[in-house]
């Protein structure tokens, strides 16, 4: 479902030059689970944002379900990006001002969905994430792992084909980062797409593919088993 | 320490170059405007008070009853001031004026008309400060036909020549011998001359005239003792009008009494009828004005408090440390209490500059003669001072109080919720700014709007083309047809009548006694000497019966015409056929003439639409007709004036030709409302300039501080416009509470200014909503940079470094 070919990204600054990404090829098939690792600065995250149409890249192809987007304006990548990817930052990026309620009903706002129907499914995305109880508070009140609960709660209401996380454990203790790893695979046990990136081999493991970065190119390409359907 | 605090200071300021010149700026077109204004307000109060006696000299004016009608008006008879000084130990001296039309003035070769001559006693010079420069005798107004004139006069007429002793003829008839030179009067005093004839002379014209107690044709002015009480003396009023004219005043059905006014409160106070100095002020322009003033100050510093409390979390890391450090609160205070001081202090810099710049601006709209170089220096410099810690102090003490209150240890985690997009009180401001701006906005369009209806409004009569010749002088006075003939000639000129009232500049009542009344009980009524041309030829509609005719020889001696309005105050079903008396003109007050009423016409306006259309008749006349109206074609006026000029050369060799056009003449009558309108223009653009300026530096700091939120909800999804919405809407909610509260204000405030007239629009809702509108157009201009750039801005970037 995801295919990128060549895929080169720079970035320019006033005096600087910098390759992030170089070269890329990468096949996805759909309910696969793909850590990408690397060291710092190997372009992991620039990867993740152009896998997540947040960025274009500056040469190459990419096919979302056969469609090229490399290419595509601003307002074309959001309405693609709306109903199809599902993001977890290692941040959270929650928004202070609103409640968890409402963090994860935004993208449902985004895409029209009338209001009893986005509180069904507000409920039931709380229910499976087991932070029910907590729908009223605000960001700051929660720990680091219910607040990456409530992102991941967010990244899956709006029934994504492929979630993109970007170190979604890095900023959380070895017990919650656990918990957001049973709550990702489960989520690619019911068909969900994953890329996640991250530093942990251990989490690694969690996925049927890990794609090693280095410097802006993949290295090396580790298949653990065929990927359940 | 203090030097320490200036360092960060001058860093910040130097720093943030943007916020910087926002917050400076704002402040300085806030100081200067309020500079403006207190240099105009400070000129108003200053009238007349530049007189060595200024606190003790009173205007003479009369409370009478005269037929029915109430008039309070400055002016006195002859006599009255010359008794009181007589009566009265406390009445030290007394002048009295009386004011000349305007009349050609001749030198040898020399001819000007002259609007500003004044009879004048010569106890003027001893009552009021007009000093001498040069004089040739002790008392130079004390004989008839003597004439002291200004500086700038005296270099018209004679150049380098000595003036004193030379002979200037008045209104081609009067020779009066030069006695003395005069300063020019400052340009705020109520007494604005050129010339100064002798009071004498007119004792010399008319002495039955100049002593006969019931004719009120003249201002007086009264010196009282240091120690008098003006009030003491009024209340001696009564007994002193009984004795001297209290048979003569029961005889003709007056009632009258004196009051004083304080010479220093007439310019601002004054607003009775029959004011003939045109330096009268209106003290509530100057409280408007000084409240425009403060609210345009009041932005200025509320923008200050909001830029810099919106960058609070900027300076949150500083304040962390400080404390940390051992900094007390009371230290931070004054530290950002010194700060905005500095910026205050900067900005009246800036505003000296402004005002220097923009002085001249407000000279031509508001007609004054402002400037800096006639202020008292160490009194400004200490007015500038206080303004500037003023507003240092006013602006920077909540963002003081708010700043140093942070606790360092939250600070220091970097745990301060910024103040972000949401602070009440920076709402609560924003929300002010927009109130004064949309009252501004809102009065600027109304005041228009009004002024277009009085220029607009039709007058009863035809305007547009109405040449007016005045001074015809006696010769061209007894030979109308003269006129008639030579000027009816000249072909852009389609009709010519004679009268003796020019509408829109000017009238002259009469008694009018309607037929079955006694002589005691008749009505002051506006009244105009016409020939048969002048119905016609000024366009007044005929509504009943004729108009006066060339062809009834009797008409000139029996015929007259009233107004509408007249007829309805009459109660005259049938006006035609009725008569009237009126004083014969001709003779003495015991004499009256009988008019028959041959036509009514449609209402006119002889008044600017500040007054009611009033009751008037027309007489037909041969005499007593100065004024010619000439009813041009629209083809090549200039041309045609040319002509008249030339025809009148021939007729009158010895005297230019002075007229005017009767549409100017109606315009002139609106140029304090327009005056009004235009600086309600400014202001509404500085003030919402200011409010501007202000909402972008919030609108870039509220962008700024959701950086990350927008990031966040375009990764969901968002869309560049969604993201504007999200953005504008704040603003769209504070502009309309503005509105809604600036609305009434509004409201209030413009339907107590068109009190004044008796013609006005009605404050319809639509243009309220349209002021609103521009508001909140204006304010989505300002902010839609800052939140295009917010909402056009890759996400990637704020969510990147998290």
């Amino acid at each position: 479902m995801i295919s990128v070919k060549n895929l080169k990204k720079i970035y320019t600054t006033e005096e600087v030059e910098t390759t992030a990404l170089n070269n890329i090829n990468l096949e996805i098939s759909e309910g696969e689970f793909v850590a990408v690792m690397g060291p710092s600065g190997c372009g992991k995250s620039t990867l993740l944002n152009l896998l997540g149409l947040l960025d274009n890249p500056t040469e190459g192809e990419y096919f979302i379900f056969d469609e090229e987007v490399s290419k595509y304006s601003e307002r074309k990548r959001a309405n693609i990006r709306k109903g199809t990817i599902g993001f977890v930052f290692q941040s959270f990026n929650l928004i202070d001002e609103l409640t968890v309620f409402e963090n994860i009903e935004l993208p449902l706002l985004y895409l029209g969905i009338p209001k009893s129907e986005r509180k069904k499914r507000v409920d039931e995305v709380l229910e499976k994430t087991q932070i029910t109880a907590r729908k009223k508070h605000f960001p700051q009140q929660l720990s680091g792992g219910q607040q990456q609960r409530v992102a991941v709660a967010r990244a899956v209401i709006a029934n994504p084909k492929v979630i993109l996380a970007d170190e979604p454990t890095g900023n959380l203790d070895s017990k919650h980062g656990d918990e957001v790893m049973q709550l990702l695979s489960s989520l690619n046990e019911a068909g969900t797409t994953i890329v996640m990136v991250t530093h942990s081999p251990t989490y690694a493991e969690y996925g049927n593919r890990t794609v090693h970065l280095f410097d802006g190119h993949v290295v090396t390409e580790n298949i653990k088993e065929q990927f359940h359907v | 320490m203090f030097r320490n605090f200036l360092i960060i200071s001058f860093r910040n300021l130097t720093r943030n170059k943007t916020y910087s010149l926002i917050n400076i700026a704002g402040l300085a077109i806030g100081m200067a405007c309020c500079l403006m204004i207190m240099l105009w307000v400070q000129n108003e109060y200053s009238y007349d008070r530049f007189h060595e006696n200024a606190d003790r000299i009173y205007r003479l004016c009369i409370d009478g009853k005269v037929s029915g009608r109430i008039v309070q008006a400055p002016i006195s008879n002859s006599p009255a001031g010359p008794a009181m000084v007589n009566d009265f130990p406390e009445v030290i001296n007394t002048v009295r004026t009386n004011n000349m039309p305007t009349i050609p003035v001749k030198y040898q070769d020399r001819v000007f008309f002259e609007e500003n001559i004044i009879y004048a006693d010569n106890s003027i010079f001893d009552v009021f400060t007009f000093p001498l420069i040069s004089k040739s005798e002790e008392s130079p107004l004390a004989r008839p036909y003597t004439i002291v004139i200004t500086e700038n006069t005296a270099k018209r007429y004679f150049g380098d020549e000595n003036p004193l002793g030379k002979t200037m003829r008045l209104n081609n008839e009067l020779d009066y011998t030069v006695t003395g030179i005069v300063e020019n009067p400052p340009t705020n005093s109520l007494f604005d001359f050129e010339m100064l004839c002798s009071f004498e002379t007119r004792y010399a014209e008319n002495r039955e005239l100049l002593e006969e107690w019931i004719n009120f044709s003249y201002f007086t002015y009264l010196l009282l003792d240091e120690n008098a009480d003006y009030k003491k003396l009024e209340a001696k009023f009564p007994s002193f009008i009984e004795d001297h004219m209290g048979e003569r005043l029961a005889a003709f059905g007056i009632g009258l009494d004196y009051f004083l006014q304080p010479l220093t409160s007439v310019h601002l106070f004054s607003s009775l009828e029959f004011e003939e100095s045109e330096n009268i002020g209106n003290i509530t322009y100057v409280y408007l004005f000084s409240g425009i003033a403060l609210f345009v100050l009041l932005i200025a510093c509320f923008n200050f408090i909001n830029l810099t409390t919106a960058r609070a979390a900027a300076r949150a890391k500083e304040v962390g440390l400080r404390k940390t450090l051992g900094a007390r609160k009371s230290k931070l205070i004054s530290q950002f209490l010194v700060e905005s001081i500095i910026y205050s202090v900067f900005s009246m810099l800036l505003a000296l500059l402004i005002l220097e710049i923009a002085l001249p601006v407000l000279n031509s709209i508001a007609g004054s003669e402002l400037s800096l170089t006639s202020v008292n220096i160490p009194s400004f410099l200490l007015t500038m001072l206080i303004i500037s810690i003023g507003v240092g102090i006013l602006a920077g003490s909540y963002p003081a109080f708010f700043l140093s209150a942070f606790s360092p240890v939250r600070v220091l985690k970097g745990n301060l919720r910024a103040g972000g997009s949401r602070s009440k009180l920076r709402s609560v401001l924003v929300i002010g700014q927009f109130i004064i701006s949309i009252t501004l906005i809102a009065g600027t369009f109304f005041i228009y709007k009004q002024i277009n209806y009085m220029k607009n409004k039709k007058l009863g009569f035809d305007k547009e083309q109405l040449l007016v010749m005045r001074e015809l002088g006696e010769s061209l006075q007894q030979s109308p047809d003269l006129i008639r003939d030579k000027l009816s000639r000249i072909p852009g000129v389609e009709k010519i009548a004679l009268g003796s009232v020019s509408l829109g500049s000017g009238t002259s009542a009469s008694v009018f006694v309607p037929e079955g009344y006694a002589e005691d009980q008749g009505i002051l009524m506006n009244h105009i000497y016409a020939d048969y041309n002048y119905i016609p030829t000024l366009g007044i509609e005929i509504a009943q019966g004729r108009n006066f005719s060339s062809d009834i020889k009797s008409d000139v001696s029996d015929a007259a015409i009233i107004n509408e309005t007249a007829v309805k105050l009459l109660g005259w079903e049938n006006p035609i056929g009725k008569t009237f008396k009126i004083p014969d003109p001709g003779a003495d007050n015991s004499e009256w003439e009988t008019r028959k009423i041959v036509g009514v016409v449609k209402d006119f306006h002889i008044e600017p639409l500040n007054r009611e259309i009033g009751p008037v008749f027309f007489i037909n006349a041969n005499e007593e007709l100065s004024l010619a109206f000439l009813r041009l074609s629209t083809v090549d006026i200039s041309g045609t004036v040319d002509q008249l000029k030339s025809k009148w050369g021939e007729i009158t060799p010895d005297q230019p030709m002075n007229f005017f056009f009767v549409d100017d003449e109606f315009d002139k009558m609106y140029r304090a409302e327009e005056r009004m309108g235009k600086l309600a223009f400014y202001f509404s653009i500085l003030a919402i300039f200011i409010g501007c300026m202000g909402l972008f530096g919030i609108s870039s700091y509220a962008a700024e501080q959701r950086t990350k939120e927008i990031g966040i909800r375009k990764v969901l999804g968002a869309t560049v416009p969604n993201i504007l919405r999200l953005l504008s809407r704040e603003v769209m909610v504070l502009i309309a509470v503005s509105f809604v509260i600036a609305w009434p204000i509004a409201y209030y405030a413009l339907n107590r200014w068109l009190q004044n007239f008796a013609y006005r629009i009605n404050l319809d809702f639509s243009i309220f909503i349209f002021a609103g509108l521009i508001a909140l157009a204006i304010a989505m201009l300002t902010i839609s940079f800052q939140s295009i750039r917010a909402a056009l801005a890759n996400p990637v970037k704020s969510l990147k470094y998290e």
